[in-house]
């Protein structure tokens, strides 16, 4: 790289640098709000109970340990973990009206919603770290294929990644974060039945409902199969909810 | 210097505020007057690009709001109405973040923090949770978070609302202070405090500029009208003194029973008290009270908004 492209790279460099210096601000501040109260815990703690249930059930009803039961039961509980994550994201900041300061302050949107979507994110990752248990427990009675195991966990990170863009869009529709957790679980729900009805519906729509829904992409990547198709899926629906939480700010100002 | 341009912003078929324009020049604190719904906040959220104007523009300090809002943002502090505040973080953690948002770092960022917690007051309660804080420390924490970065311009919404008579004249001397090295626009309901603190006044009403103008003047009546009032003891002529103060402008008479009130209305640009007062002297009239008549701002107010 000669001199004049390092000239010329520094500007973009240096503001790089700034936004992603206003990005670590605003994600420690949510991530601390996060983990300072009780009510992440209380969430992660029964999503915890519930999935441990059924990681559990066949293990002592019928003495067979597998990873299955709980990757195939997770993006389920998910669809109500999730939403009650985000609910608050932004929907808080417009009833304390704090999204004033916010929005105020030097900063832009992108950086607001890519922040906000990091720490809930965070504390998933977390709560999804936790459940490594499960596996590791499995693999010292036995032999457990680890690929699949670290697959089914990519999917489940990206279903969550996908469920955290709708919850946060969600909330950002609503002052109110009852209504947001609602529209949260709506949107989810109806993405994850989407892929369980395509035997219900007229053949021309089985590949739409199929591609639609999470089922068919978690369900590859749950059997250790990473086909780029389904990343691309997971990566596009999470960003296409990003881009109408953002759409809803910009727009906030000129409504 | 702010400068707005033919504002107009509409919530739909609703126009908050129409058409306004005004200039503030540096360095002067202005009040911002209006009742209830009559376009205060909606302004103050464009100038702070909280809200986008329908139409119209935003000039601040030689830069166009939409094309440099980032730049903006970080010349100016802002008290929004009601106060809002991240109830769940302590004053101090509250005051390092968004300094880290407006840029400060270091050495810097913490010296900025004591500072503007000093002037504000807030020593005391820097580690507590403004959750727990009184009204009076949670928009004293609102104000140091808006003079944080040392911002050339402030915009106020309400600064006394809610606070007791002690806390609100407090928070007046402080927004004097502020006002010796800052351009602030204060929006309030309080008359008296705008009288106090303002060296210039706006009136809004049905999202209409209704009087703008330098305090004093508005209050005298503005530039259009001066009126004189003049009381003498009654032994004098009072017909041939009126007759010589109509060179002065239009003059009424009225008496009592121990005095008689001339009234001299002007439309003259120059201060006509000094010509009358000569005039007095010369003719030895016996002055009980000579004053230029001011009309109280609650009178303009109620005048201009009813």
């Amino acid at each position: 790289m000669n001199k004049e492209e390092i000239k010329n790279i520094a500007p973009k460099m240096e503001s790089l640098k700034l936004w992603l210096d206003k990005f670590v601000i605003l994600y420690a501040k949510e991530t601390a709000h996060y983990f300072y109260t009780p009510s992440a815990y209380v969430v992660t703690v029964v999503f915890l109970l519930i999935s441990g249930y059924f990681f559990a059930t066949p293990i002592f009803l019928q003495n067979q340990a597998n990873i299955s039961t709980f990757l195939s039961i997770a993006p389920l509980l998910f669809i109500f973990f999730i939403p009650a994550i985000t609910m608050r994201l932004i929907a808080e900041e417009y009833k304390s009206k704090t999204i004033e300061i916010l929005l105020t302050n030097p900063v832009t949107v992108p950086q607001v919603i890519t922040a906000k979507l990091a720490s809930a994110m965070t504390l998933i990752a977390v709560t999804l770290a936790l459940t490594l248990i499960y596996p590791l427990s499995i693999s010292l009675l036995g032999n457990l294929d680890m690929g699949a195991v670290w697959c089914g966990y990519l999917g489940l990170a990206l279903t969550c990644l996908l469920y955290g863009s709708i919850g946060m869009f969600a909330s950002s529709i609503t002052k109110n974060q009852i209504t947001a957790f609602i529209i949260g679980f709506m949107l989810c729900f109806i993405l994850f039945v989407t892929g369980k009805i395509t035997s219900f519906v007229p053949g021309w729509l089985v590949n739409i409902t199929n591609f639609l829904g999470t089922d068919s992409h978690l369900d590859n990547l749950s059997r250790g199969i990473i086909d780029s198709r389904d990343i691309i899926y997971y990566l596009t629906v999470s960003g296409f909810f990003m881009f109408l939480t953002y759409v809803k700010l910009i727009t906030s100002r000129t409504d | 210097m702010i400068r707005i341009e033919k504002l107009t912003r509409k919530y739909g078929n609703l126009t908050a505020v129409e058409n306004v324009s005004f200039e503030i020049p540096s360095g002067k604190i202005v009040g911002f007057l209006g009742p209830n719904g009559a376009g205060k906040t909606t302004t103050l959220k464009m100038l702070t690009g909280f809200l986008a104007p329908t139409e119209g523009n935003i000039v601040i300090s030689g830069l166009d709001m939409e094309n440099n809002l980032s730049t903006i943002k970080n010349m100016i502090g802002y008290l929004p109405e009601d106060n809002p505040l991240y109830e769940d973080m302590t004053v101090f953690d509250y005051l390092l973040w968004s300094g880290k948002l407006k840029g400060l770092k270091g050495q810097k960022l913490i010296d900025a923090v004591k500072n503007s917690a000093e002037v504000c007051g807030l020593s005391e309660v820097i580690t507590k949770l403004i959750g727990h804080l009184s009204k009076g420390y949670r928009q004293r924490t609102a104000i140091a978070n808006a003079i944080l970065h040392n911002p050339v311009i402030l915009f106020l919404d309400e600064p006394t609302s809610g606070l007791d008579p002690n806390q609100a004249h407090q928070m007046r001397k402080l927004i004097k202070s502020l006002g010796k090295e800052k351009t602030i626009m204060l929006s309030t309901h309080i008359l008296t405090e705008a009288k106090e603190v303002c060296d210039e006044i706006i009136i809004i009403n049905k999202g209409k500029i209704v009087a703008k103008g330098d305090t004093e003047m508005l209050l005298s009546g503005g530039e259009k009208e001066q009126k004189i009032i003049l009381i003498t003891e009654k032994n004098l002529n009072p017909e041939e003194v009126k007759q010589k103060l109509s060179d002065f402008g239009k003059c009424a008479f009225s008496k009592t029973e121990n005095e008689y009130k001339f009234t001299i209305e002007t439309q003259k640009k120059e201060d006509v008290r000094k010509n009358i007062f000569n005039f007095i002297i010369e003719h030895k009239i016996p002055v009980l009270e000579f004053k230029k008549e001011t009309i109280s701002l609650e009178e303009l107010f109620r005048k201009l908004t009813l």
